[in-house]
């Protein structure tokens, strides 16, 4: 029987626990807001539930480590939150954030990103096969021709990195939390295998520029254009594959 | 090519700020996200002006470290070098140090297209030829995408029209187009001396669908031969080989170099007067492993804001 003793005990190494940090993952060690500054709920209850076939695991890698602010932080955990609600909203949960970095340093200039050739040189040269989807925010995002995220389509399963031709992951730009909290899950979106659907601005597929307003709301995932949403990503192999810590 | 489907895709927005509020904005020191939206904005309008003011954020020691690299490696692309503090912030440095290999990378393709590099080729451990694999496909591009890909390119024209002939690369959903310079294809010119007789564009469709020319292709004489690299835009040898001589022309062979994240490949091909071909091209299945990041080091909670 699950009991949050136990899963604390398996997971939390440091001498004290946080239930927000430890368990949900959120770096700043409280409950994020929404994207434009509203209160957010989580329960504990439906996160316990979350398993393999119902849930994914992801590992935020922050690259250029040092150059990270406590607002960036604030940004990524909004980001998260909101990607476990637009999943939740399908039934699909989001488990463990595992936080990684990269030191500036190792990062050799793909810490501030300025061309899509750079996002390419980061999601192919690095990656981490740990039954979990790579979700990279590099410290600075300068992109001339709008890009804002860019990811793997589908991305690899746990494993089947080695196997993969270029891109292993999903990078977002921090670009302010109403843009980046929809384009994280957006990118997640790819990286589950599914595509663009610019002809629905209300779905979360549409790429931002094209997407209804308020973008951070335009999230829907559904049945449209003949491709079942819902039942696509649940079929990806890092929601029917993974390990439980 | 019977490998799963595998793309990529991105997110786009509409440019978040027209290029007069952009120089206001890097002008009054906003938050670091606006701030790099003004330089993206700004790096399409260049002048003298925006060049002065991105070498007055890039010197200032107080400003934003994150917005100095980007302003750092903005100006590096124009061909500017900045010296800032002794000590900078790490992603300073670090924007130094790509500045400083952009900068070698832009004189490196200029000393070959002149036919005179200060230094040879340095070419790193290239990855063994894959006995199996995918094949890379090979096709001629339509007319209209042949001038697609030629406006991106950047080779010199040398005065007159560039005459290109244009190869596309195929494996899995990776599109590249080799493009050389027809008047540059001379085996015995360049098994005389050193040239840029190519470029290597990369298809792009995440956004508007577009060709960017990132990597350089150049060549020098080597024993008795002729030795080949292809540059990325830092100056990276990224897949290098060999060209040998005979009676036709030059025959010639590239690898990947060993770069985490690789896959190996291998290009065999021939460069005859005013033109090359691909006899076969062959991707691993198999890459080299790429670089792990670390466990977060922390702190973050209850860090001020």
């Amino acid at each position: 029987m699950w009991s949050l003793k136990n899963e604390l005990k398996a997971n939390v190494t440091g001498p004290k626990a946080s239930l927000v940090s430890d368990v949900f993952g959120y770096i700043r060690g409280r409950l994020p807001r929404d994207p434009d500054g509203g209160p957010t709920s989580i329960s504990l209850r439906k996160w316990a539930q979350l398993g393999v076939g119902n849930s994914f695991n992801v590992m935020t890698i922050f690259v250029g480590i040092e150059s990270f602010t406590p607002s960036m932080f604030d940004e990524i955990d909004t980001a998260i939150h909101r990607m476990r609600e637009v999943y939740g909203a399908i039934g699909l949960g989001v488990k463990w954030i595992v936080p990684w970095q990269i030191t500036t340093s190792d990062a050799d200039g793909l810490d501030v990103l300025t061309s899509e050739g750079e996002v390419d040189d980061l999601l192919s040269g690095w990656g981490f096969d740990k039954n979990a989807i790579n979700l990279y925010f590099p410290a600075g995002w300068s992109m001339s021709d709008g890009l804002i995220g860019k990811s793997a389509e589908p991305g690899p399963c746990p494993g089947e990195q080695t196997q993969t031709k270029g891109l292993a992951g999903s990078c977002v730009g921090l670009t302010g939390p109403l843009t980046s909290s929809r384009t994280c899950s957006h990118e997640t979106g790819h990286y589950l295998g599914l595509s663009h659907k610019q002809d629905f601005p209300e779905n979360l597929m549409c790429q931002t520029k094209f997407a209804s307003v308020p973008t951070w709301k335009a999230v829907a995932l559904k049945n449209v254009d003949g491709d079942d949403q819902p039942a696509e990503v649940k079929l990806h192999c890092m929601v029917t594959r993974w390990w439980v810590a | 090519m019977s490998e799963p489907r595998r793309l990529a895709a991105g997110d786009i927005r509409n440019p978040p700020l027209s290029p007069a509020a952009a120089r206001e904005l890097l002008r009054a020191k906003g938050s670091r996200a606006s701030r790099l939206d003004a330089i993206a904005v700004l790096r399409l309008q260049y002048d003298a002006a925006v060049a002065t003011m991105l070498r007055n954020v890039a010197v200032d020691p107080k400003d934003d470290p994150v917005v100095r690299a980007c302003a750092i490696a903005a100006l590096a692309v124009r061909g500017e070098r900045v010296t800032t503090e002794p000590e900078p912030p790490p992603s300073v440095r670090a924007a130094q140090i790509k500045a400083g290999d952009i900068l070698r990378w832009r004189q490196m393709v200029a000393d070959f297209d002149h036919g005179t590099p200060a230094a040879p080729l340095r070419v790193p451990m290239l990855l063994p030829a894959p006995a199996t694999g995918s094949p890379v496909q090979t096709a001629q591009p339509s007319p209209q995408l042949q001038a697609r890909i030629a406006a991106a390119l950047s080779l010199p024209s040398h005065g007159g029209s560039l005459a290109l002939q244009v190869v596309m690369l195929r494996c899995g959903n990776i599109e590249l187009a080799a493009a050389a310079d027809t008047a540059r294809l001379n085996p015995a010119a360049l098994l005389r001396a050193p040239a840029r007789p190519a470029q290597l564009a990369v298809h792009h469709t995440q956004e508007s669908d577009y060709w960017a020319a990132s990597f350089d292709i150049v060549t020098e004489p080597a024993n008795g031969g002729m030795r080949i690299a292809v540059l990325d835009l830092r100056g990276r040898v990224r897949f290098a080989g060999t060209g040998t001589g005979d009676a036709h022309g030059i025959a010639f062979t590239l690898q990947a170099a060993d770069i985490a994240g690789t896959m190996p490949v291998v290009l065999r091909g021939r460069v005859v007067p005013g033109a090359f071909g691909i006899d076969s091209a062959i991707s691993g299945t198999r890459g080299t492993a790429r670089r792990a990041p670390q466990p977060f080091s922390g702190p973050a909670r209850g860090q001020p804001d």
